[in-house]
């Protein structure tokens, strides 16, 4: 259902009055988002953080493809004037384009012209706190598309709905306690009519007991229900992998990173970060494995009842989180096509397939240099390194990758038409000594966690992409080693392109199929972000954030030089018209 | 405070500190400040050659002991003394604090009051001046036959503050122990919390930091609460000082004289003991 908006100078007065967004007189056509579009969307949108819910981040245009790739020029450009690490995910409907950047600043422009039509400023509390403040500055896929709105995550932990053609604020909702530590720096995921939510901030002391996937109604955000992921009374098996520490003296599992929804089976999944503090003589679990830190946790949509978890790093001391993006697709094992959950969840970079029904164990892959894990069973048993467990407080230990990964929040692409998935990566490795000086500001409540330095892993350069044959048991194809890291997300369209980008502030369109590089052009600043794709009258456009990223990792990079600004900014090209 | 025995002598540090304030400043190398943005820091110095600039915790329970502390110190440098506040509110894991605390240092503070000070514990950013301090860990009951840590039951559990030198130290102690023979430990992020339990049960001891403690009990002053040392647990204190950039080592070397000459003098533990943390198991200077 199409409508037409005309924005009378009486609105724009009241626009302008009620609030902290700064619209503009328009008219345009804007159809309503509805579940069955977020479930099949128009091959011209990306509605929402991977463009669909099952986390792709694949798109079926084919207008910029092999062939045509290197005639990209420059359509338009915007600057994104809030400092901070650049990890934007652009999304676009009907030619609106949403960008929810740092400080939960929200822009929403002509994704043809890269016209201003509105801006959105967030009014927050004023933070005492270090990490809010610097969360504020690393505000990921904050936003997706439902109705006529645009819902909004913020660092002070609130869902928000804002009217999509004029940046009004519809309704609010306080989903955590921010003064207890608890935030958002991931979007939400919608679908079935209902907003999901994954809670960051579960390393502040006053989160102890508790970290959280939610549910909100999507038309009033209304709260559905809520799934604690350190405590499960009805699972024992939680308690008993705690080693007698009660709920109240637990911390992390924080769900950092989007789920994903997968209509048929009824489930959202979502992956969980780290026990915290890291390593298991500070927390006191001994040789617990803490559940459900460092798993998938698969949940039923309509009542966020349990229906599955596996563990896929139990009793981490090495902070190598395993929040990250969930895939849902249908593959081949052994002969038989089965619905799988696909995912690289965590720093260490190992892939696994699970059934996505049951979430029995199917197979693992590993990619990047890693000696965390000695081994994995045929039945998904995990064997860690106990040689790589501190035992004493004055001991460090050299585990790779380090705690930057490997994997980090840069997320991995499927091609359902040819099985093939890509993982941007780094080949690290770390140091980390328990806290013997931990408290870095005695009686403050500010731990430390003493960390030794990283360093390139053996033999390896930093940056790795790898190529995977999901069809076919995860198969290594191919992969490109580098000497800078890859900054951001990858992007895979029919056109038979991957699109990459890195801390050398190239973006390259590659050979989707064999890794030859077929366009680069050089930005102002690293790659960031979330590369995506759309349309918009008939011709397909490529927008590319870059600015400031933590990930860079210029002291293993010689000859790397990094501009003085941060310079966070979207780059839309396009084929010459 | 204490009269110096030479004027002189002060004028010339005065001079000298005033410089160390004066001088600009560069940037070290290392990932913490590669993990700082480049807009968050500040390209100029503001010309403060007769003030130091400090940062510090105000909600921290030495927090006045440290102001006046730094007050001192400015005063017996012929300086003005001016303080900011260091945010706390970071994970257990300490994330973004370095980060935060090499743009404080930058572009607000000359240095940061109120740190642990051991060797090898900052990163290439910082140096440190010498601890003018050093605070203990205390075990605390309410049961009054028990007099010691050995007296606790080892089938019960013992609290304590997450990520401080007193749990280090006690966990370190309980891994000595044969397996049959050690204390559960239960880590606590919210002394208030780690009370309640002390006082309905679930724990049967608790360690805290003794500063802590003295403003813990403040609050609670009707409650039956019986103060021990961490005997046999070795090392269970923290020695406390400031932190400058790497690059300041002029002014370090102009202010670690005076800190030296505040704990010969007394001056160190008349503060402690007006701020009422000598019964902290608190001491002037490192141990």
């Amino acid at each position: 259902m199409k409508k037409s908006i005309l924005l009378s100078f009486t609105s724009i007065v009241a626009v302008a009055a009620a609030g902290p967004a700064i619209g503009q007189d328009l008219e345009r056509d804007y159809s309503t988002v509805t579940d069955e579009m977020l479930l099949n969307p128009d091959p011209g949108d990306w509605l929402q953080w991977r463009r669909t819910v099952n986390n792709w981040g694949h798109s079926t245009l084919d207008q910029i493809n092999r062939e045509n790739v290197g005639e990209l020029e420059l359509a338009w450009a915007w600057a994104m004037a809030e400092l901070g690490q650049q990890e934007v995910a652009p999304i676009v409907h009907d030619g609106i384009m949403i960008l929810a950047t740092n400080q939960n600043q929200v822009d929403a422009l002509d994704a043809a012209t890269g016209d201003l039509i509105w801006s959105y400023n967030h009014e927050r509390p004023e933070f005492e706190g270090g990490y809010h403040n610097n969360q504020a500055n690393r505000q990921k896929n904050s936003v997706a598309f439902y109705g006529d709105s645009v819902i909004l995550t913020t660092v002070d932990a609130k869902l928000i709905s804002l009217d999509a053609l004029s940046g009004q604020v519809e309704w609010e909702v306080q989903v955590n306690d921010w003064e207890a530590g608890y935030s958002f720096t991931a979007g939400p995921l919608i679908a079935d009519g209902k907003i999901f939510t994954g809670t960051s901030g579960c390393s502040i002391v006053g989160t102890n007991g508790a970290c959280w996937i939610t549910a909100h109604d999507a038309e009033t955000g209304e709260e559905l229900w809520r799934f604690n992921t350190i405590d499960d009374p009805n699972n024992p098996a939680v308690d008993d992998s705690w080693n007698g520490v009660p709920a109240e003296n637990r911390w992390g599992a924080s769900p950092w990173t989007t789920g994903a929804y997968d209509a048929e089976l009824g489930i959202v999944v979502y992956g969980t970060g780290m026990p915290i503090p890291y390593p298991e003589i500070t927390r006191g679990t001994g040789d617990g494995d803490v559940l459900y830190t460092n798993s998938t946790v698969a949940l039923d949509a309509e009542t966020g009842e349990l229906v599955w978890y596996y563990q896929h790093l139990p009793r981490d001391n090495w902070d190598l989180d395993s929040p990250f993006e969930r895939i849902f697709l249908d593959a081949d094992v052994d002969g038989e096509m089965r619905r799988i959950v696909l995912t690289t969840p965590g720093k260490n970079g190992i892939t696994f397939a699970l059934d996505a029904a049951t979430g029995e164990y199917l197979w693992s892959q590993e990619t990047i240099y890693q000696d965390t894990i000695t081994s994995i069973s045929e039945d998904g048993e995990i064997t860690i390194n106990e040689d790589l467990i501190m035992t004493d407080f004055e001991e460090f230990v050299t585990h790779c990758p380090s705690l930057v990964g490997g994997r980090l929040w840069q997320a991995t692409a499927y091609n359902p038409n040819t099985g093939l998935y890509y993982l941007p990566a780094r080949n690290t490795c770390g140091i980390l000594g328990a806290a013997e000086l931990g408290e870095v500001a005695p009686g403050n409540a500010v731990g430390a966690i003493r960390f030794g330095g990283i360093e390139l892993a053996p033999g390896a350069q930093l940056g790795a992409l790898h190529v995977l044959d999901i069809q076919n048991g995860g198969a290594a194809v191919w992969d490109i080693q580098s000497d800078f890291a890859f900054t951001s997300s990858t992007l895979v369209t029919d056109g038979g392109l991957l699109f990459v980008g890195n801390s050398n502030r190239y973006i390259m369109a590659l050979n989707d199929e064999t890794g030859e590089e077929l366009w680069s052009t050089r930005l102002n600043a690293p790659i960031g972000g979330y590369p995506m794709t759309y349309e918009v009258d008939g011709v397909q456009y490529v927008a590319v954030p870059a600015g400031q990223s933590n990930q860079t990792h210029a002291n293993l990079s010689p000859g790397l030089g990094l501009p003085r600004t941060g310079g966070n900014s979207v780059f839309v090209f396009r084929l010459p018209q | 405070m204490s009269e110096s025995s030479n004027p002189r002598r002060h004028w010339l540090f005065g001079l000298v500190a005033g410089a160390a304030l004066a001088l600009g400043t560069g940037t070290a190398s290392g990932q913490i400040a590669e993990n700082v943005l480049p807009e968050q820091l500040e390209n100029w110095r503001i010309a403060t050659g007769d003030t130091i600039r400090y940062c510090h915790y105000p909600a921290s329970p030495t927090a006045e002991f440290e102001r006046a502390l730094g007050e001192e110190i400015a005063s017996r440098l012929l300086l003005a003394s001016s303080f900011q506040s260091l945010p706390t509110g970071y994970g257990i894991d300490g994330q973004f604090f370095f980060e935060d605390l090499f743009i404080q240092l930058t572009n607000d503070c000359d240095i940061a009051l109120g740190l642990a000070i051991e060797p090898g514990f900052f990163p290439v950013e910082f140096t440190v001046l010498q601890p003018y301090a050093n605070f203990g860990y205390v075990l605390v009951v309410t049961d009054p036959s028990i007099t010691g840590l050995r007296d606790i039951p080892r089938n019960e559990r013992i609290g304590t503050e997450i990520g401080s030198r007193g749990e280090t130290r006690l966990a370190s102690y309980i891994l000595t122990l044969p397996r049959d023979q050690q204390w559960q430990r239960l880590p606590y992020g919210d002394p208030e919390l780690m009370l309640t339990r002390l006082l309905d049960g679930t724990i049967s001891g608790m360690v805290l930091y003794g500063p802590t403690f003295a403003r813990l009990r403040q609050g609670h002053p009707d409650e039956e609460l019986h103060v021990l040392s961490l005997d046999p647990v070795q090392g269970a204190s923290i020695n406390v000082g400031g932190a400058l950039l790497a690059e300041r080592v002029f002014l370090r070397a102009v202010v670690d004289p005076v800190i030296g000459e505040m704990i010969e003098d007394g001056t160190i533990m008349q503060l402690l003991e007006e701020h009422g943390l000598a019964d902290a198991l608190a001491t002037p200077g490192a141990r």
